[in-house]
Order: structure tokens, then C-alpha cells, then sequence
């Protein structure tokens, strides 16, 4: 018995006591708040590089599409509303125009592709002046099972230039929709060399 | 089981963290593989452009090989390009092939049959094997098209439309049409292992022949190939609005618009674009119409507004005028730098760059047309070039002279072969011909001209015989006697002349306009050349040389004493009376009379024109002493004689006076013919002394009877200043046999002064500066024929002549011998009157007879009937319209042909040669007008006769091209007057002409050319650029019409033509300029001339055989051009000409003479438009077939692609001028070029 009590004991030593918890539980809180906030940002930091190199990603596409099949491409950007958020710049096509004897035809080479939920295209022209650009056009196109959506759509001739634009319009902005401030704190630039197509990213 | 329970908590959170680091994983290889996946098709697509611009070179070398083919098929097979097409001929003339610049089912084939690549209507429906290669991009809400834009059919701006572009009935196209100029080719498929099929079947679903699962379909290419000859070259072109802007000629009558136009506002130098026959005359007005003169000059990188500024300026001397700016600006690259201004500004208010865009069709920075012959055998350049084996040949010759002489050979160095004629002595008959290389090229083209012709048939030799080699020698000699004076050469130098040898010597005048030891044209041998002799073959052909050749013997038969009238009789004064010419003599019994006889060699000189020639030559006559009056030798046993021509300038301001152009008189070089010593004696010959006269003799009755025999004359040129014959044989032989004849007496003269030749007269013995007889004074005093008018009751002397019947003295200009001593056809034979009663029956032509008041004799002349008598018309020629008015035959076959030429300015119509003009441009006034008397205005005046200031005139100035050969006689060994190189289309009323049988004389064209030189280098190793092709039909697009370079070449051009009634041309310049009526020079009604063209390419006739084309340029000769406003056709040309039979055979080859050389049927240049896809087949889908719209367009690119071919300087290309048979040759000069890329663009608008 002594020794089972013993071995009790042991047992009953061995447990956390209540301070030994909470002040465990306090510390993990406020590690697990420190990391909550690290975790966010970190989060928000990747869906904006996603969105980044999303729209890189189609731009270069857009080109080599130009470029191998001999036609205007067009990088096309929508404007679309997301959950809680407002009617934003975030989504992506990219359309092919090609002859027909009775004349041009655009056909969409590529799915929308969605901006993560938060990163739009932002709107300001001083941080996206190629959206406002002459070259690019305006309009509006269904998608999505949406109708009547804005969509300006950035021109790339079949030599994989950049149709109209020069060195200070040929740039887009990737911020997240909550962000403030121009430019926000955060934000992601994709400029576009108008003479050869090539992209640049750069992120602050 | 407390501690189990632990143990298997932490397994759940190790299952948690597992899924969590899977999820994490998971997360980031869907994140790697989205974006390999785009990276992945950007790389795909990347792959797919780079095979389609493969696929897009395949084309390129397609038609490469295609051009390779068609060019090298020996000497024997004739090649003619134009858009689309290569065209191969035989030696019949038979097509040999059709080479497909365009991607057909056939590429290449043997027989000609257009429709079977017209695409059809419904092309566009079967995407799968027509592809549209001018299928418009839209771009900043515009069409842009590759090749070819309609806007061209619109104005823009201030341009107009483009002139000679239709779109007629293209396949498929309705006006609700979104394209309106397709330009549909098929596709050809490409198989992995680089087998070219063409599909089968049609519409979306094709058969591709040979295509497995293991060598697939890869792509497709669809191609079409423009021949850039036929766009106008921005580099070299120019003009202005229209011909009435730049069009310049050399003054052909004297009228105030040859005046003011073209003597008074003649182009500078530099003055490019208005050089006959100059690419720079190509008219950018017809691609660009609306523009200023001013404006297509800015446009120009080498051609400048300046000068005449398009004739609005009149040339003053002394002034900034004398020359026009020269550009240098960078040359084109391509058509859309025409936006640019050489500052790199953009052009403000003349072209806007869619304007340029539109127009690309029709404009080219780069055309380039190959100098081979039909046999594809070098053509012979018609530039002399002195002797290159020479030490001083720099010297001697111009920087033109040897970019010319660059242009026309192959190989460098020790390996250089000349393809041009040398020259090294212009006063020996046999020195140039017989220099080796010479030799070598009068061999080959005589080899040329005795093989049938490819493309054509027939053979020179047969058709001319010995008049064949004759014709070349003509030639040779005619390019040998061009530029015989260059002012461009080094002025003070040791050689002042590119030619003229060191016999010539500068500063014979010290007070001529050149001071500076340039040759002047007053210094003797000026602008000379002795004709050439050609004794190395057995026909001994002969050149014309520029050089006097006789084409009259007069005798002349005066009175010196008449026992009727005293004064004559008077023994105390009439020395004639006296045998020993000493006083007194004896007086006449009643009833006799005492006369005297004079030879007189009247010379003429075929190469009539500038610069003023000043021979110095010498001519023997031997056997006057067997002619016999009544039994009396006239002249003493053993006569002797030579007479001197020297410094006496022949032409105009000459001393035989102003209508006597090339008729010496030996005035200006007599300074008196004194008495001879005594009976027996001969006068001696020296200078200014002239033996040709007989001794007094005294005779009675009625008439004389003359007894003939044979008289020999030889012609020597003269050295100076050391005056000793160049050669020791004759440069012309003539035996007359002086046929026998009754004629009347002659009759005392009026003038006591005519009793005489003899400087003393009859009145004048002891007279130290006696100034009474016939040739009494030294400038122009003579009075050699007295009272000499038929009509004339008082007519006096007595002229009998043995004349050339026919008038056509080119046929004995340079003969080396003429002998009529045994034979009944003599060349000189008796005058047709020669046997009549007539007093004055022998001048067979009216010129150069002054009668002492400084006008011809045209009153005087027996004759002067109608020069040339139509069916209806008949006119009389006007002053100067001597030659050759005289004889009834000649006017009758000169008639029938048409084959005289035209004088320039004053100078009469006659017997020439069309010599090249080296210019005139002397004035004698600071500041000259119309008004002016014809002395003081450049090729009308006498003052500084002919003079040009250095660097004036240039090679292609002077030389236009080979058409300037039209003159040449093609009957002198058969003796057949009257007929000459033809080069034009006739008249209706004229006979068939020889030159029109098969092979056409314009044929020879093709054997020669004249490379450019001017304002740069526009001519190359036997290439040119900026030539017009001929061939504009496109193919297979024939409902296109695009003949705006043809256009831009004939709206430069005037036709002139002279009306049968407009006989007062050639006036004297002592009178104001007269205006004769309408205007001799006529714009062209382009749309009527080119109805010839469609209408040969529309022909069924021609299209069945292939051979509604050109295939050399030199065919443009036999079309007519039409002149504007005069309500005529093509068809109608040969019934109008019958009213213009006034214009000789050089005016209406004229316009030949500047179209042709900017003319070619073959080019060198060509730009291939093409589309390329690089094709991948869809899953599923049956490998050996092509599913258009299932199966996959990976890639696809557009563009064109520049080629030109050339010759490389230092290719190794053998001597087809030394080769035995150069028709026979293995390798012909197309062998040798190789190809090089202009440009590459794509189509990226």
C-alpha cells in the first residue's frame, strides 16, 4: 500500500499545479496572439504575392500568346464584386482576337482567374495608370455567370509589345481591398516593358 | 490505462500535424504546379512562334529555290519576272516554264494557265486550304493590312489617290465585304520530315498525302512573292507633278519654247530629275500625287530641289544656279522612314505616316533589276572608258568613268574582265578596235548575234548579214565617239581630255573661257575621232567616227573672160587672159570664151551635234589632171594636190556660216589663193591655200565637153600643232570615175570679182594684199558660186556634181574605201541633171553653198521639192530642210522609212546619227531672254560655239541608254538608204521596215546598258536600282492592277512629234524664235498608252502560249505612245504618225531613248508574304488528315521577308566574252548570284 501510495504520490507530483496551468495557458496566449498577428500578415503578404504573380503570370502568357499564335491578345481585367467586399478590379482573362474574313472575332483563351479574396487591382491610376490607359480598352462582358461587368483590357500586339503604352503608364498595382493610403503599406507593382513585353514585379 | 489513454492523445496530434504538413505540401505543389502550368504554356506558345518563323523561312527559301531554278537554265532559256512569277522561254520563243512565286499546287509547271490559281469565290470556306496572306489586323479601331491596303484608293490629306490602282471583281468580295482586297494563296502542309504537301480535298477537312502518327502534320505555310521592281524606289525616284515640271530635251527647233524651256532652263548639275532618262525622273507623283516639285524633292535623300527649280529658273552665267545642291542624305531603309525627315522629325504637312501605310504597296526602299542580256550573259556597258592598261588612266578618266567601269565587269584585279569598250587613239582607225579586249567583246556580241534569240527566235546575222558585224562596228565606233571631250577632267592637267590623245593640246585660244589649260573647243582636234576600222575581220565593217566625210564633188565651171564683153577682154587687166598670169595677157578672138574649173569636196559629218567638232585633217586628190574641156586638160600632168582643214570649226558659227552646218567652204582658213607661178605650175599645197582650181583655158561654142576619168581622194588626220598625218594609210579612200558630159557655158558673173578664184582676181595682179577673186579673204568672205540661181536669167556658172543619189550619207561615212572606178553602181554617181542643159544641176544638196551674204543656198539649189510626200500631204520643206530635199529618191525613201533624224536647235534635218549631246551651255551674256538674238542662248548661239562649263554634263546626261543608237544605218554593205535601227513603231504610211523582221532591231537593246551613276552609286555589278518592271500584272491576283510604276515613268515623258506642215523649225538665229504653231511636245495619255499593256496581259492568244508578258524591256520600242488631248488610241497611233512624217526617226525614238533604260523585265529584288502556322493535331483526330477547327494552331506568324540577289565582286565568273561560244557556256552570269536578306518584318500591327 505504502508503496502504491508512494507511487501515487509520485503521480499527484508529477501533475501541472492550477498556477503552473494558467501561468502555461497565459504564456501560450500570449505567444499565440504575437503569432496571430504574424499568421495574418503573413497570410495577407501570401495572397497578394499570389495575386501578384497571378496577374504577372497572365500578362506573360497574354504575350507569348501574341507572340505564337501572330495576333492582338488582350490581358483583360474585370471588374467584380467579392463576398462582403465591393465591385473591384480582381478578376483576370485573357482574350485573343483573331481575323475572320468578316472581320475580328475575340475568343477567351484562358478561365477567369479570380484575385485571392482580399487583393484587388488597384484603381488609382497613379498606381495603375495602365488601366486607364488610352491604349487599354473599355467595356463591359459577362463572366462568371455575371452580367454587364467593367473590364478593361490591356492590348499586346503579335510581336509581344505593349500596344499604346510608354514608360510612365505601364504598370498595375496589386494592393489588398482594406488597404489605405497611396501607395497603401503593402502592395504589389507589375510593370510591363512596352517595348519588349517583358514583366518586372516588384514588391516594397 | 492512464497512460494509455496519454499515449493515444498523442498519436491523434501527430495525425493532426501529418495532415497539416500534407495539407501545407499539397498547397504548395498545386501553388509550384499553377504556376509551371503557365510557365509551361508560355513556353509551349514560345515553341510554337519559333516553328512558325521557320515555317515562315521555308517560304522564303521556297522561293528562293524557285528564282535559283528559273535564272539558271543555261544561256539558252530566257527568264521575265514579275509579282508572282518567273517565266522561262526558249529559243523559238516557246514557254519553257511557269515557276510559281506563291504557294500552288503546282509550283512549278509547263504550261501557262492563270485561272488555275485564281482563287475561288468561295475560298474563304474552306479555311483549310486558301489563306488569306493580306487579311487585315485592326488596330486602334483601324484595318491594317499586310500588303496591301484599299485606302490606297482614297485620298488622304493633301495625297490623292494612288494612281493605276484597281481592285476589279475580287473572288468572294461584295461591297458589304469587311475585306476588300483579299489576297487568298493556298496552303501547303509541312510534315515533320520537311515534306511539303499540298492538301487535297477542301472546305475544314483536308487530306494532307504522307502524314503518319510518326511524321505528323507540323505546320502550314501560305506564301505570295512581290517583285519589287515594280513599286517605285524612294531612294532613287523623284519627278514632279508631271512632265511638265521636269521634262527636259535637247533644243530641237527654234521656238520660244525650246528656248525658254529647254536651252534657256536646261538642268544643272545635280539637277538629277531632269536628266533624260535618269531614275531620278521616275515620278514618286503617281504613288503620291498632290505634292509640290518642292516637296517630292524634300521626300528624295539624294535628289534636291535647286537649279532650274523644274524649269521656273532661267540659267544665267556666273550664278548660283549652275549647280544644285547635292544631297547626302542616308539613303531609305525601308518605306516607313518616309515619315521622317532626315532630321527625325516627323513630316509635318505632306505625308502622314497612315498615308505611307497605306501606300507600302506601291513604294519600295529597295529594287534592284539584273543588266543580263536574254542569253544571261553580262550586257556590254555604252560608256567609253579610256584604255585600262594605261599608265595615266587615272588621269584620263572621271570618277564616273570608273564606277562605270566597275559596274560593267566581273572579277577584281588581275581577274577583272571589262564589259565596257575602251579607247586610247581618236585619231587612228584601227588602234581602239584592235585593243584585245575590244576585240574579245566585238566577238562576243557578234557570237550573240549569230545565235536565235531565247524568248524570241531568229538570228542578227542572218537577218543583216555582212551588215551585221557593220552594225556593231557602228556601235563601237558610236560609243567610242561619245564624251570625246570630258570638262570634268582634271583641269591644267597634261590630259585635259579623256580621250583626245596628246595630239590635242589645250590653250589654243589662251582667251577662251577656260584659262586654265582646260581644252577649249577652239583648239584644233577638238571633239574629233577618226571612224574605226574593223581588219580583223574578213567583212571589214567600219565605224562613223565624228569625223567629215565627203558627200559631194562639185565641179565648178566659171567664166573668166567672154570675147563678147570688153571689160572681161581687157589684156590689160584680166590676168586670167594670160597662161603665165602675168599682164597683159592675150585678148579673146570673137566667139571664144575663157573659163575656168574648181574641184570642190564638200564635206558632211554624220555625228552633226555638240560639242562643236574642230577636225584637222588633210585630203590628197590625185588624177584631176585626166580631166579634159574640148581635148584641154584642165589641170596640169602630175597634179598633185592636198588641201588642209584646219582650224576651222565645223557646226555651228563655223565658217560656211549658220544654215551650213558641217559643210566646209575653207572659209575661215584661206588667207589667199595666189596666181600660180606660171603655165604648168601648181599652187602649193599648204595652209590656207587651196590648189583644187584649174589654169585658165579658152574654149567656143555653146557648150563644154567635158572628158572624165578616174580621180582619187585621201583623207589623212592631221597631228598639231606638228601637222603630220596620224597614219600612214588613208582614213578614207575615194576613187571617183568622173563620168564624161555636155554641158552649157558658163556665163560671165555680174561681178567682176566671180571672173577669178584667185585671190587677185581679174583685176588684182601686183596687188600685195589682193582681196578681188572668189576666195580673196580669210574669214568668210568667199563667194565661190555666182549667179547660181536656176531661175536666174543672169544665171552664170556651171555646177556639175557627183552626188550620193540616195542623200543618206551615212552609208559612206567612214568608209575606209569607196572605189567607183569598176563599177556600173557607183556610190558617187552623177548628179541626175548632170546631163542636162541646166546651168546649176549638180548641188545635190542645198546646204553650206553660202553665196557670200552669210545664207545658205537653199534658194539657189536645184530642187528644194518636197521633202516628204504623203498620200494627201505634201509640204515643202522650210529653210535648212536640206537633206535630202534635192533628189527625188532620196525624198521618196527617206519618205518610206522615216528613218532621218531631226536637226537640233537651227541645225537642219538630215542624214545623222543621233550623236549623244555633250552639251552646250555657252552664253555671251551675263543675263539672257528669248528675245535675245539665237547667238547669245546655249545651243542656238555662235559666240563660244558649244561650249559646256566643267562638271555640267555627266555620263548620264549624256547617255541615256542604247535606243540612242537609232540612227545607225543597217544597210550600208547592202547599200540600202534610208533605213536605220529601228526602235519605234511606224507609221502607217510607212513601208515594212527590215528592222521590223524577226529578230526585231529592238532586240539589240537587250545586248547593252548604261549604268547610273548618279547621285550615287545606283547602278552595281550588272544591276540597277530603281528600275520600273514592264510586268506589273500580279499573279495569281490579277483583279488588282497595280501600273503605277509604269505610270510614274511615262507621266515624265513628252512625245515629240512634228506636224507635216511645221517645215519652219530650224530658222535662222539671226530672228527672234518663231512660233510654229502647235506645241511639238506632248504629254502622254497614260491610260491610253498602257491600254497595250492590259490588253497583252488579257490576250487569250498570248496567255494560252504564256507570253502575254514582256520578256525583254527593249519591246517597249514597239509600242506607240499616246499623246494627251489628242483624242487618239493606241490603234489610231499608226494613222496619226502619217501626219507628223516631219519628225525624224531620232525624235520618235526619243522618248524610247529615256523610257527604256528605267525599264526592266527581270529583277533582283522581291519581297515573299507569307503565313506560317506551326500546327500540332488534336487527340483523336486521323493523322493523315487536317481538321480545321479541331486540330490544334499552335503558333502562327506573319510577315515578309526582303531578298535581293547579287553578284558577288570577287566571285571567280569566267570570260564569256573571250569564250568560243558563249551561248554554250555551263555556267551563265546568273549562276553566280547569291542572295541576301534586306529585311524581315513582321506583320505586328
Amino acid at each position: 500500500m505504502d508503496q502504491e501510495l508512494m507511487n501515487r504520490r509520485t503521480v499527484g507530483i508529477q501533475a501541472f499545479s492550477l498556477v503552473e496551468l494558467l501561468v502555461v495557458i497565459a504564456i501560450i496566449a500570449l505567444l499565440m496572439s504575437f503569432t496571430s498577428i504574424a499568421i495574418t500578415s503573413a497570410l495577407t503578404g501570401s495572397e497578394m504575392e499570389r495575386a501578384g504573380q497571378t496577374v504577372a503570370d497572365a500578362i506573360k502568357l497574354a504575350r507569348q500568346e501574341a507572340v505564337s499564335k501572330n495576333r492582338e491578345v488582350q490581358l483583360v481585367l474585370l471588374e467584380m464584386p467579392q463576398d462582403a467586399f465591393p465591385k473591384a478590379w480582381r478578376g483576370v482573362e485573357i482574350w485573343r482576337i483573331d481575323e475572320t474574313v468578316n472581320g475580328p472575332v475575340t475568343n477567351k483563351v484562358s478561365r477567369l482567374q479570380r484575385l485571392p479574396s482580399q487583393m484587388i487591382v488597384s484603381s488609382n491610376s497613379a498606381l495603375s495608370p495602365l488601366l486607364s490607359a488610352s491604349s487599354t480598352l473599355q467595356g463591359t462582358t459577362n463572366a462568371a455567370g455575371l452580367s454587364g461587368l467593367s473590364y478593361r483590357a490591356i492590348r499586346f500586339r503579335p510581336d509581344g509589345t505593349l500596344a499604346g503604352a510608354n514608360g510612365t503608364t505601364n504598370f498595375l498595382t496589386i494592393q489588398s481591398a482594406r488597404a489605405t493610403g497611396a501607395p497603401p503599406d503593402n502592395y504589389f507593382t507589375v510593370s510591363i516593358n512596352p517595348l519588349t513585353g517583358k514583366v518586372t514585379t516588384i514588391r516594397p | 490505462m492512464r497512460h494509455l489513454s496519454s499515449r493515444s492523445s498523442l498519436k491523434g496530434f501527430a495525425l493532426v500535424i501529418v495532415l497539416g504538413v500534407i495539407v501545407l505540401v499539397v498547397a504548395l505543389i498545386i501553388g509550384f504546379l499553377s504556376r509551371a502550368t503557365t510557365e509551361r504554356a508560355a513556353a509551349s506558345g514560345f515553341t510554337a512562334s519559333v516553328n512558325a518563323r521557320q515555317l515562315g523561312d521555308m517560304a522564303v527559301s521556297i522561293v528562293q529555290s524557285q528564282i535559283n531554278d528559273a535564272t539558271t537554265q543555261g544561256a539558252k532559256v530566257a527568264w521575265t519576272s514579275q509579282p508572282g512569277m518567273i517565266r522561262t522561254f526558249d529559243t523559238q520563243g516557246k514557254l519553257v516554264k511557269a515557276y510559281k512565286l506563291y504557294s500552288a499546287d503546282t509550283m512549278i509547271s509547263s504550261a501557262f494557265s492563270p485561272a488555275d490559281d485564281l482563287p475561288p469565290a468561295d475560298w474563304a470556306s474552306t479555311p483549310a486550304l486558301w489563306s488569306d496572306l493580306n487579311a487585315p489586323i485592326v488596330a486602334n479601331n483601324t484595318k491594317i493590312f499586310p500588303i496591301l491596303s484599299p485606302e490606297a484608293l482614297n485620298a488622304d490629306g493633301q495625297l490623292g489617290p494612288v494612281e493605276g490602282f484597281s481592285i476589279n471583281s475580287a473572288p468572294g468580295v461584295t461591297s458589304a465585304s469587311y475585306q476588300k482586297v483579299p489576297m487568298p494563296a493556298r496552303w501547303l502542309y509541312i510534315l515533320k520530315n520537311g515534306t511539303v504537301v499540298v492538301p487535297t480535298q477542301s472546305g475544314s477537312n483536308v487530306t494532307v498525302a504522307g502524314a503518319t502518327t510518326a511524321n505528323p502534320i507540323v505546320g502550314r505555310v501560305a506564301f505570295w512573292t512581290d517583285d519589287e521592281t515594280c513599286k517605285l524606289n524612294i531612294n532613287t525616284a523623284g519627278g514632279g507633278v508631271d512632265a511638265d515640271d521636269t521634262y527636259w530635251d535637247t533644243p530641237r527647233a527654234y521656238t520660244p519654247k525650246d528656248v525658254n524651256s529647254y536651252a534657256l532652263r536646261q538642268p544643272v548639275e545635280g539637277e538629277f530629275q531632269r536628266y533624260p532618262g535618269h531614275p531620278g525622273t521616275v515620278m514618286l507623283s503617281a504613288a503620291l500625287p498632290g505634292l509640290t516639285l518642292q516637296d517630292y524633292m524634300n521626300l528624295s535623300p539624294r535628289l534636291a530641289f535647286g537649279g532650274t527649280e523644274g524649269a521656273t529658273k532661267k540659267i544665267e552665267q556666273a550664278t548660283s544656279l549652275m549647280t544644285s545642291p547635292m544631297k547626302s542624305d542616308r539613303l531609305y531603309s525601308s518605306v516607313d522612314e518616309l515619315v521622317f525627315t532626315p532630321a527625325r522629325t516627323v513630316r509635318t504637312n505632306t505625308l502622314t505616316s497612315s498615308a505611307v501605310e497605306a501606300r507600302k504597296f506601291f513604294l519600295t526602299a529597295q529594287s534592284r533589276a539584273p543588266e543580263i542580256n536574254l542569253f544571261n550573259l553580262p550586257r556590254v556597258a555604252i560608256w567609253p572608258v579610256y584604255d585600262m592598261s594605261s599608265s595615266s588612266w587615272t588621269q584620263r578618266t572621271t570618277a564616273f568613268d570608273r564606277l562605270i567601269a566597275f559596274c560593267s565587269s566581273t572579277g577584281t584585279g588581275s581577274k577583272l574582265l571589262p564589259y565596257f569598250f575602251q579607247r586610247k587613239n581618236a585619231y587612228n582607225p584601227t588602234t581602239d578596235i584592235s585593243l584585245q579586249r575590244n576585240q574579245d567583246l566585238y566577238k562576243y556580241l557578234q557570237a550573240l548575234t549569230s545565235e536565235q534569240i531565247p524568248g524570241y527566235g531568229g538570228k542578227f546575222s542572218s537577218k543583216y548579214g555582212d551588215d551585221r558585224d557593220q552594225i556593231l562596228m557602228e556601235i563601237f565606233d558610236y560609243i567610242r565617239c561619245t564624251n570625246l571631250n570630258d570638262d570634268n577632267i582634271n583641269k591644267g592637267s597634261e590630259y585635259p581630255n579623256a580621250y583626245l590623245n596628246d595630239q590635242v593640246k589645250a590653250g589654243r585660244y589662251p582667251g577662251d573661257r577656260y584659262t586654265s589649260g582646260q581644252l577649249s573647243r577652239r583648239d584644233p582636234n577638238y571633239s574629233t575621232a577618226v571612224p574605226s576600222q574593223n581588219n580583223n575581220i574578213s567583212s571589214s565593217p567600219w565605224g562613223m567616227g565624228r569625223w567629215p566625210s565627203p558627200y559631194e564633188f562639185l565641179f565648178v565651171f566659171s567664166s573668166c573672160a567672154d570675147a563678147s564683153n570688153p571689160t572681161s577682154n581687157d589684156p590689160t587687166k584680166n590676168v586670167m587672159l594670160s597662161d603665165s598670169f602675168e599682164l597683159p595677157g592675150t585678148a579673146l578672138q570673137p566667139g571664144e570664151k575663157r573659163i575656168q574649173a574648181a574641184f570642190l569636196p564638200q564635206l558632211f559629218c554624220v555625228a552633226a551635234g555638240w560639242k562643236q567638232m574642230f577636225p584637222q585633217m588633210r585630203m590628197y586628190v590625185e588624177g584631176l589632171d585626166s580631166l579634159k574641156v574640148n581635148g584641154q586638160s584642165l589641170f596640169y600632168t602630175g597634179a598633185k594636190s592636198y588641201i588642209d582643214f584646219v582650224e576651222t570649226p565645223m557646226g555651228l558659227g563655223g565658217g560656211s556660216g549658220y544654215g551650213a552646218m558641217f559643210i566646209p567652204t575653207w572659209a575661215g582658213q584661206l588667207k589667199g589663193v595666189p596666181y600660180p607661178t606660171g603655165p604648168g605650175a601648181i599652187l602649193e599645197s599648204k595652209e590656207r591655200a587651196y590648189p583644187l582650181i584649174s589654169h585658165p583655158i579658152t574654149v567656143s561654142g555653146n557648150n563644154l565637153q567635158f572628158t572624165g576619168g578616174k580621180v582619187t581622194v585621201k583623207i589623212f588626220a592631221l597631228t598639231y600643232p606638228g601637222r603630220t598625218e596620224t597614219t600612214s594609210t588613208p582614213v578614207q579612200t575615194i576613187i571617183l570615175d568622173v563620168p564624161n558630159g555636155t554641158f552649157p557655158m558658163p556665163k560671165l558673173s555680174t561681178n567682176s570679182a566671180g571672173w577669178s578664184w584667185y585671190s587677185g582676181g581679174y583685176d588684182g595682179w601686183g596687188d600685195s594684199n589682193p582681196q578681188v577673186g572668189r576666195m580673196h579673204t580669210e574669214q568668210g568672205g568667199l563667194t565661190l558660186f555666182h549667179n547660181l540661181k536656176q531661175t536666174d536669167s543672169n544665171v552664170a556658172d556651171v555646177v556639175r556634181g557627183l552626188v550620193i543619189r540616195s542623200g543618206d550619207f551615212r552609208l559612206t561615212a567612214g568608209a575606209p574605201l569607196i572605189d567607183d572606178s569598176s563599177t556600173t553602181s557607183p556610190v558617187f554617181d552623177k548628179h541626175p541633171d548632170w546631163d542636162t542643159t541646166k546651168m546649176v544641176a549638180a548641188l545635190g544638196v542645198n546646204m553650206g553653198a553660202p553665196d557670200g551674204t552669210g545664207t545658205t543656198t537653199s534658194a539657189y539649189a536645184d530642187g528644194g521639192g518636197p521633202f516628204v510626200s504623203g498620200t494627201s500631204t505634201t509640204f515643202q520643206a522650210g529653210l535648212g530642210m536640206g537633206y535630202p530635199s534635192m533628189l527625188t529618191n532620196a525624198t521618196s525613201d527617206a519618205t518610206s522609212t522615216g528613218d532621218f533624224d531631226t536637226g537640233t536647235s537651227i541645225f537642219p534635218d538630215g542624214p545623222y546619227i543621233n550623236k549623244p549631246d555633250d552639251g552646250n551651255n555657252q552664253r555671251s551674256a551675263a543675263s539672257i531672254a528669248v528675245s535675245d538674238s539665237g547667238r547669245q542662248i546655249p545651243y542656238f548661239g555662235s559666240y563660244n560655239q558649244g561650249e559646256t562649263d566643267a562638271t555640267f554634263f555627266s555620263p548620264n546626261r549624256i547617255m541615256p541608254s542604247a535606243v540612242m543608237f537609232g540612227s545607225l544605218p543597217t544597210g550600208v554593205k547592202a547599200r540600202k538608204p534610208w533605213q536605220t535601227l529601228l526602235f519605234r513603231p511606224l507609221a502607217k504610211a510607212e513601208a515594212a521596215h527590215k528592222g521590223a523582221d524577226a529578230p526585231a532591231d529592238n532586240l539589240l537593246l537587250d545586248l547593252f546598258w548604261m549604268p547610273v551613276v548618279q547621285p550615287y552609286a545606283l547602278s552595281d555589278r550588272f544591276s540597277t536600282a530603281g528600275k520600273i518592271n514592264m510586268n506589273y500584272q500580279i499573279m495569281p491576283f490579277t483583279y488588282i492592277e497595280r501600273s503605277t510604276g509604269m505610270r510614274a515613268v511615262l507621266k515624265s515623258e513628252k512625245l515629240t512629234a512634228i506636224k507635216n506642215d511645221q517645215r519652219d523649225l530650224h530658222v535662222s538665229p539671226w530672228q527672234p524664235p518663231k512660233t510654229i504653231g502647235t506645241e511639238i511636245r506632248n504629254n502622254l495619255d497614260i491610260d491610253e498608252t498602257l491600254k497595250q499593256f492590259t490588253e497583252r496581259f488579257a490576250d487569250p492568244t498570248l496567255i494560252s502560249s504564256g507570253k502575254n508578258i514582256f520578256i525583254s524591256p527593249s519591246e517597249i520600242c514597239n509600242l506607240y505612245m499616246v499623246p494627251k488631248g489628242q483624242g487618239q488610241s493606241a490603234s489610231s497611233m499608226a494613222a496619226w504618225w502619217n501626219g507628223y512624217r516631219l519628225t525624224g526617226d531620232n525624235l520618235r525614238e526619243k522618248i524610247y531613248a529615256t523610257i527604256y533604260p528605267r525599264l526592266t523585265t527581270k529583277s533582283n529584288t522581291f519581297t515573299v508574304h507569307f503565313r506560317a502556322q506551326a500546327l500540332a493535331k488534336a487527340t483523336g483526330t486521323p493523322a493523315d488528315k487536317w481538321q480545321e477547327g479541331r486540330d490544334i494552331v499552335a503558333g502562327e506568324y506573319r510577315g515578309s521577308t526582303t531578298i535581293e540577289r547579287y553578284i558577288n565582286p570577287d566571285a571567280n565568273i569566267p570570260d564569256y566574252a573571250s569564250a568560243s561560244s558563249p551561248s554554250n557556256v555551263s555556267q551563265t552570269l546568273d549562276s553566280f548570284y547569291k542572295w541576301r536578306t534586306i529585311s524581315n518584318r513582321q506583320f505586328t500591327p
